[in-house]
């Protein structure tokens, strides 16, 4: 599928001087790229089948190897801030559905609409505009101080400091779209009847609130996290692009400039499955959550 | 369209009628400024990296060219793509959504899980494959955008059709005799459209955003202008052109802001039960 394109791996490999016919006859064979269309489709069926991705046009390294020894940087830069992302935005969300109408609560809808129409590419410019180079704060490049050779704690701070750029980024938009459905679900859960029983108890409103509101508001919470890793990932991938961040997000597109298919492919493949992992895996915590979940599946099994 | 919509309630809330201001403004601006303004934005001038708020309106770029200028063919781009995207995946994702609906059955569990395995995908990602396989033509990417949204409208319009299509109108057209095509275009989809036009707007927001990213990563025409590469070369410039990141960032920003504010006016007249 990935032949029907302009711009031939061939001329990207060879360069773009004049090759002798033989030498391109040669690394077009060596590839299979002489073979029939549907024989080539075969054979990467047949070695995906055996968890082979295939090798790098570019680089001759297994397609596999090379996508999880990025994939390493992209989850140091994706969990730190998605779980921030997620805590925060709880908190904000939870927060504006307790003064529904006050002003907080209309700043914070204004700031999440404009969290979604950011793009993560031009925020990621502007915060390295802002800190890395008006207040040399922070590093605006890599993942790790270049020749530096910090071991231990001294690392973990270092890998701190750049995170702090790509990890605000991208955990803006995070925010955004948790706070705006905590703040939808809790606002149903404290008009609830067993919150009206609560309180007319006499139970403290914080005590209500972190007890009854917060556990039946959590399940559309963490369905949207979870169903939104397929965009937290577009914007990893676009994150890492402005800082340099040396995850998948570089390779995809570094890949794309030399139009290395094994990769790309691969690259869309393991996304893929990594969103579907994590879509089964937000489907299963809705037992932990809500027991009623889990008892209403044993029932019917 | 096909949808009843009182749009005075909507141009009543401020946020609505201040959004639709911006969206017409936006609208005149793309078809007309170009026309008004003059000027080609690929003309290259030894004024290279000039400063904004000067003799170079918004400054200049690499080339000397004028980012004003080039802002504005950029809005047409943008406002391009983003409004027939939208309005493809919405075609798309109404017609299979009511069918799916309407019809049921095996038609509609075929439907529903093509939508849903598209919705898994990251998007974005396979969007990027496309256009690096298929070359980044205007038309192409307008095309891939489309083939990825449609699921979303899809969904919303099969909830919305089986919900209009138990409504006793439904019954009496039937006991007149008019076939089931027609009850499903005269009777169903107009009354069951219009919570799919909040959807659609929000749909160009995203298309916009989307253009703007593949075409940061490089992946756009080069003969045409377009905000995400300008984007894409200020990123060379970070230390000495602080303006050529904002000034096209601000307006990819304000774009999709307006298009998402309206939305969300609209979903919250027209899908009062939605959050």
């Amino acid at each position: 599928m990935t032949h029907i394109l302009p711009g031939d791996p061939v001329t990207a490999l060879v360069g773009q001087f004049p090759a002798p016919p033989a030498y391109v006859a040669l690394i077009r064979h060596d590839y299979g790229l002489d073979q029939p269309l549907y024989v080539q489709l075969w054979l990467y069926l047949g070695n995906l089948a055996h968890g082979n991705l295939g090798y790098s046009f570019g680089s001759q390294r297994p397609v596999l190897a090379l996508i999880l020894q990025h994939a390493r940087a992209t989850l140091l830069l994706m969990v730190p801030a998605l779980t921030v992302a997620s805590i925060v935005g709880i908190l904000l969300g939870g927060a504006a559905a307790r003064r529904v109408g006050s002003i907080y609560d209309g700043i914070l809808s204004a700031v999440s609409i404009g969290g979604y129409s950011t793009p993560v590419f031009w925020l990621a410019q502007i915060l390295i505009i802002v800190f890395a180079i008006k207040l040399q704060a922070l590093p605006a490049q890599g993942m790790y101080t270049i020749g530096s050779d910090y071991s231990g704690f001294a690392a973990f701070l270092d890998y701190l400091q750049h995170l702090a750029l790509p990890g605000a980024a991208l955990a803006f938009f995070n925010i955004a779209l948790v706070a705006r459905v905590a703040r939808a679900s809790m606002f149903e859960a404290l008009h609830q009847d067993y919150t009206l029983l609560a309180l007319a108890k006499g139970l403290r409103p914080t005590y209500v609130f972190w007890r009854h509101v917060m556990p039946n508001a959590l399940i559309p919470i963490v369905t949207v996290i979870g169903f939104n890793f397929g965009s937290a990932l577009t914007g990893a991938v676009l994150t890492e692009t402005v800082f340099g961040w040396p995850g998948i997000g570089s390779l995809f597109v570094a890949s794309i400039e030399k139009r290395d298919y094994p990769v790309l492919e691969g690259i869309f493949l393991l996304t893929s499955f990594a969103v579907l992992a994590v879509n089964l895996v937000t489907d299963l915590t809705y037992g932990f959550i809500d027991p009623r979940v889990a008892r209403s599946y044993h029932g019917r099994s | 369209m096909v949808a009843r919509v009182d749009w005075r309630i909507i141009l009543r809330q401020p946020a609505g009628a201040i959004s639709a201001a911006v969206i017409l403004v936006f609208l005149a601006v793309a078809a007309f400024g170009p026309l008004l303004v003059g000027g080609n934005p690929d003309h290259i001038s030894e004024n290279i990296l000039q400063a904004p708020f000067g003799a170079f309106g918004l400054g200049t770029d690499e080339l000397g060219r004028n980012v004003g200028l080039e802002l504005f063919y950029g809005l047409r781009i943008s406002l391009l793509v983003g409004l027939l995207a939208a309005a493809s995946a919405t075609l798309l994702g109404a017609a299979v959504g009511s069918i799916a609906g309407y019809f049921g059955r095996g038609i509609d569990s075929l439907a529903m899980r093509i939508s849903e395995s598209f919705q898994v995908l990251p998007t974005f990602i396979l969007a990027a494959l496309i256009v690096a396989l298929i070359g980044a033509g205007l038309d192409r990417v307008i095309a891939v955008i489309a083939l990825l949204a449609w699921p979303q409208t899809a969904r919303l319009m099969r909830a919305q059709v089986l919900r209009v299509k138990q409504a006793e109108f439904v019954d009496a057209a039937r006991c007149l005799g008019i076939s089931e095509w027609a009850i499903m275009l005269r009777e169903v989809i107009p009354n069951a459209f219009a919570p799919v036009l909040a959807t659609a707007t929000l749909t160009i927001g995203d298309a916009i955003l989307i253009e703007a990213g593949l075409s940061y990563l490089g992946l756009s025409d080069p003969s045409v202008v377009t905000w995400g590469r300008m984007l894409n070369s200020g990123q060379r410039f970070l230390f000495e052109a602080w303006w050529l990141s904002i000034f096209p960032g601000f307006a990819i920003f304000a774009t999709v802001l307006v298009f998402n504010v309206f939305g969300d006016v609209l979903n919250k007249v027209l899908n009062p039960r939605g959050a």
